[in-house]
């Protein structure tokens, strides 16, 4: 287990540059395709939430490699990784990435305000 | 002012038609009155605008709507005012248009409420606007008495406090609204009314003329494309009220009650049980709210005669009714500057709306033309002392403050509002940043209008009947083919109706247009076939007569598929229930569906005739260029986007991902050539030929054609 310091959790909540900030969509019946882009973790979690007359669009692959590269939070790269790997519906996927992300976003706001939280 | 011209009451002898059709004369505040009998063959709506259009504008060469000659012609149609379900309360803008590229084509706009019954209840079909205006004015219309009024204290106001005032003006008894004593007292035998009049107007984007300039009507309606609000604008024309107290006289009227509660019985939603996986468009539970309200409880809100009710008054008291694209374009930006909180989220967002419907605003190209500006802002080129000099501060994107800044200095052609209100696409040129369109940063791909949701190289019925006509088509016939099995997979169930039977339902439905099923499959090495071409014109034609003309509304129409009837059986063109169903009951005529079809055709070549003359040749016809060059990498971030494909070597349908290509640009010309070819169009310019103008019985248009060399060249 990986203690985490609340220097890093800021970093991991950081605004990215505009350049590396991540698009993703929802379907709205009938406007159709809307995008959004995504600067940070947190503004990544209330955007995939899923609501009852939109269907939230992203790539989990992306996703994946977003983290990986512009946010540098390689656990939650690694939960999307898994998530996606499993044979269950998209909207079910979609649904546990939103979670995987909460949680992991709530940690780090802990963190971040030097609460002592490990990594589970 | 007093008005030049009188009146004669005659009361509507056509069943579905009031009789009668306004010539507003601004020029000299005149007007008079044209007969509805000689118009009658083109149906209502659009068809009927574009007639009047041919007959009284003066100068079709014109290529910016805000022109003298212009002539602009709001109308209603046969079913408007009526009980027919969801055709009741549309209304059709037509005109020249201004802020397309690069021709500000003759164009359509529609918009709900309650404004064409009230104009066929005061004894209108629809009401001409020619000239220009002395000075500002609106017009009060009640039943037969026509009044020009002055509206100097009315220009600057918002549509809203603009509505209010003129319900105070004709509040001439100083009562409050209760019964109003009607001018001319005993027109008709009615001498008082609690009616509210109905009002179209425009705010200062439209008096300011800015390409996103709308007409507006009560709340939340409003005719957003086309720039009509800069057209009025321009004709000094801030608003016509009408208030009538007559009725609609009904062919069959019974033939339209049964219809109507077939209807209801096959296609009708269980409200105590509704079926939230239902396909089709006539019987589904909808609600065009997008952005997360904190509340369900809602009072629906319809447009006259409408069985759905999509739009809404919460008891929160967001949003002014307001809905689809404007109470979702500003949502991301509102939910990041409140962090997420969804109550702030949604109340910026609704408020930001009722703000663009009291600006007469058109809220769609901010949607992309936000992300734009954000996007330059970011990359520093945008922004005080910057390259592009802008006072506005994105830093405070998604705040209310930040809206109204940007939407003011848009409708009041402030700071970069200036160069805005000419078009997205129109600014990117003048800043010097063509290839943001030509690469699809501006995701603007037809007549420098902005993507609707759909992108052209995936659904390409939506962006091949766009570019064939004049503007976003934003007519929703196939989108359940999307929508339905795109959700069903989503949520991992097997598609509700399998691709091989939808596309087989939709088939017959498009006949004799189609030979079969092909028409629908949208494989790549499908989409330039002779069958989606087909299917294609039939889009165009039906959008043309039964939606445009007959003003069925868009989200309810066509039925297609319906899970809600046995067989899956849509109701369009239905011997028992269809559109010509309730159109021969409202009018006692005996046309066919596909008699629909062949007026929408001739609603099309007449267009196309004006188009023509206006200086439209087939090469304009063209996407931007990302929809050719650049694959749909938007599937970066879209997981998918299914549509029915056939299987070339087992023959199998299956709904497939369209995602990942781009349109090939030889072989659209080529489709061009056989789409021009069979819509009787000459395919060297797409200008009309002698024989299908004749054909039509639209003579007179060929020799106008011809005088000014635009002819097309027979096959």
């Amino acid at each position: 287990m990986k203690k985490i310091d609340s220097i890093e959790a800021q970093h991991l909540l950081r605004e990215l540059p505009y350049e590396k900030w991540l698009e993703i969509g929802r379907m709205m019946i009938p406007k159709g395709i809307h995008h959004a882009r995504i600067a940070s973790l947190t503004e990544l979690e209330w955007s995939i939430r899923p609501t009852a007359k939109t269907l939230v669009l992203m790539r989990f692959d992306n996703l994946e490699r977003w983290l990986h590269e512009a946010i540098g939070d390689h656990i939650l790269a690694d939960t999307v990784l898994a998530i996606r790997s499993r044979n269950i519906p998209y909207v079910e996927q979609s649904q546990a990435v939103y979670d995987a992300v909460s949680k992991r976003v709530a940690i780090l706001r802990k963190v971040a305000e030097k609460e002592e939280v490990y990594h589970a | 002012m007093a008005s030049k011209s009188k009146v004669i009451h005659d009361p509507g002898v056509l069943p579905g038609y009031a009789g009668k059709i306004l010539h507003l004369k601004l020029s000299d505040l005149s007007y008079e009155i044209i007969p509805t009998k000689k118009y009658q063959k083109w149906g209502g709506g659009n068809g009927l605008g574009t007639a009047l259009f041919w007959d009284y504008c003066e100068d079709k060469t014109i290529q910016d709507g805000r022109h003298e000659k212009n002539v602009c012609v709001v109308a209603s149609s046969p079913f408007c005012g009526t009980s027919v379900p969801s055709a009741g309360g549309r209304c059709e803008v037509t005109g020249i248009g201004y802020g397309q590229i690069p021709i500000s084509w003759y164009t359509r706009s529609n918009f709900g409420g309650r404004y064409s019954a009230m104009m066929k209840y005061a004894g209108w079909d629809a009401v001409v606007i020619s000239g220009k205006a002395p000075e500002a004015v609106w017009v009060e219309v009640t039943n037969a008495t026509v009044t020009y009024h002055k509206a100097k204290s009315l220009w600057g106001k918002g549509t809203r406090e603009t509505q209010l005032a003129i319900f105070s003006a004709l509040d001439r008894e100083n009562k409050g609204w209760g019964w109003e004593p009607l001018p001319g007292k005993g027109d008709k035998g009615v001498e008082y009314s609690t009616q509210k009049p109905a009002i179209l107007c425009i705010g200062p984007a439209g008096e300011n003329q800015t390409q996103l300039g709308s007409l507006v009507h009560d709340s939340g309606n409003g005719a957003g494309q086309g720039g009509f609000g800069a057209v009025w604008g321009f004709k000094n024309l801030k608003a016509i009220s009408f208030m009538g107290t007559g009725s609609i006289k009904i062919a069959d009227p019974m033939a339209l009650v049964d219809a109507r509660f077939l209807q209801k019985e096959i296609y009708g939603v269980n409200m105590e049980e509704p079926d939230i996986h239902q396909w089709g468009m006539l019987g589904r539970v909808f609600t065009s709210t997008f952005v997360g309200v904190p509340s369900n409880n809602r009072r629906a809100q319809a447009c006259m005669g409408c069985v759905m009710g999509c739009r809404s008054r919460y008891d929160i008291g967001y949003g002014n009714e307001v809905s689809c694209q404007e109470t979702s374009w500003y949502g991301h930006y509102a939910g990041k500057y409140a962090k997420g909180d969804e109550i702030e989220m949604a109340k910026v967002t609704m408020q930001v709306a009722d703000y663009c419907n009291d600006l007469g605003l058109n809220s769609y190209p901010f949607e992309h033309g936000l992300d734009w500006l954000e996007g330059l802002w970011h990359k520093g080129i945008l922004g005080p002392d910057k390259q592009i000099e802008t006072k506005l501060n994105f830093d405070e994107i998604g705040s209310l403050e930040f809206a109204k800044a940007l939407l003011k200095i848009v409708a009041h052609r402030e700071d970069i509002g200036k160069d805005l209100a000419e078009g997205f696409v129109q600014t990117a040129h003048k800043w010097g940043r063509k290839q943001d369109h030509d690469d699809g940063t501006l995701l603007f791909p037809y007549w420098g209008m902005p993507e609707h949701g759909y992108d052209p190289r995936a659904e390409v019925e939506w962006g091949f009947a766009s570019i064939m006509t004049d503007r976003d088509i934003n007519s929703h016939e196939f989108n359940p083919l999307f929508w339905k099995p795109t959700v069903a997979i989503a949520f991992g169930m097997r598609p509700r109706i399998s691709a091989e039977e939808i596309v087989h339902l939709i088939a017959d439905k498009l006949k004799p247009y189609v030979k079969g099923p092909e028409c629908l499959d949208f494989s790549t090495n499908n989409i330039y076939s002779d069958e989606v071409l087909n299917m294609t014109r039939w889009y165009i034609h039906y959008s043309r007569f039964w939606k445009n003309s007959a003003l069925f509304c868009d989200l309810r129409w066509a039925d297609l598929f319906d899970t809600n009837a046995p067989g899956n059986v849509g109701a369009t063109g239905d011997s028992r229930l269809g559109e010509q169903v309730f159109w021969n009951a409202v009018t006692g005529e005996n046309i066919s569906f596909v008699d629909g079809l062949s007026k929408g055709h001739r609603i099309y070549i007449l267009q196309s005739a004006i188009w023509a003359l206006q200086g439209r040749h087939r090469d304009h016809a063209k996407f931007a260029d990302y929809i050719y060059e650049k694959k749909n990498e938007n599937g970066e971030f879209f997981p998918f986007y299914f549509w029915p494909c056939k299987n070339e070597k087992t023959g199998k349908w299956a709904y497939e991902d369209v995602l990942h290509r781009h349109l090939d640009r030889e072989k659209f010309e080529e489709w061009k050539d056989r789409f021009y070819k069979a819509e009787g169009l000459d395919p060297k310019t797409g200008w009309p030929t002698q024989t299908t103008l004749e054909k039509l019985g639209l003579g007179d248009v060929a020799k106008e054609l011809d005088a000014y060399g635009k002819l097309g060249k027979e096959a």
